[in-house]
């Protein structure tokens, strides 16, 4: 089994800004209703979970994107209220592109600090690295 | 240049976040080395959807597709934005 890691950082203030700027067409572009809806438990708070979310579907595209292609946003959904417990769940593009990697489960965690959030996904392959199905 | 080149770099000098003036890169530069970022991206993207009253479709989500000056104008020509400029 090879085990795929992909990391990405978000400022917090740039997803504010683009909230602020694009209103609710930034966020229904990028986020699925159920993450909008986990989201806005605290106005305060949105654009650092928001954050949050961006930095863990770009480090899933890390994973998944191959050849230049990159999957929309929305196809992949951060689920779960809290950092502590949320799960990476694909659809149309971004689950062929991960079965065309071979790319089985993730593992996500999400953290925040200060201004920036960060994200780290672990994903597993279908096979061994010398081949063989898992 | 076009009146859709102007516009275009009007967009990436305002929602690109670039350490640098639009107006010292060329067509051809490469934005993402130059610092464009991903979120950075989508604003530019947002910001060409509102100037030119267009939606990109999911098929044009792809990273090259804002990768220079350039490749933003032929995604836009693939929507028929600045066809006529050039006829």
């Amino acid at each position: 089994m090879t085990l795929l890691v992909g990391v990405d950082i978000q400022a917090v203030d740039e997803v504010e800004l683009s909230i602020a700027r694009f209103g609710d067409k930034y966020c229904r572009r990028l986020f699925t209703e159920h993450e909008l809806e986990v989201s806005s438990s605290s106005a305060a708070n949105i654009a650092r979970s928001l954050a949050g979310k961006f930095a863990a579907k770009e480090a899933v595209m890390k994973l998944i994107s191959h050849d230049g292609t990159v999957s929309p946003w929305r196809s992949i959904e951060i689920r779960g209220g809290t950092d502590r417990t949320s799960e990476v769940g694909l659809s149309g593009v971004a689950a062929a592109l991960a079965r065309q990697r071979g790319l089985e489960k993730f593992t996500l965690s999400i953290s925040h600090c200060g201004k920036f959030a960060t994200a780290a996904v672990v994903a597993t392959t279908a096979t061994f690295t010398d081949g063989t199905a898992s | 240049m076009t009146a859709t080149d102007d516009t275009i770099r009007a967009v990436i000098d305002e929602h690109g976040r670039l350490p640098v003036a639009i107006s010292t890169l060329n067509d051809d530069d490469d934005l993402y080395e130059i610092g464009l970022s991903s979120h950075a991206s989508v604003n530019v993207m947002l910001g060409l959807e509102e100037a030119f009253e267009i939606e990109f479709p999911d098929a044009l989500l792809r990273k090259g597709t804002f990768r220079s000056v350039t490749a933003i104008r032929e995604a836009l020509g693939s929507l028929g934005v600045g066809v006529a400029e050039l006829e």
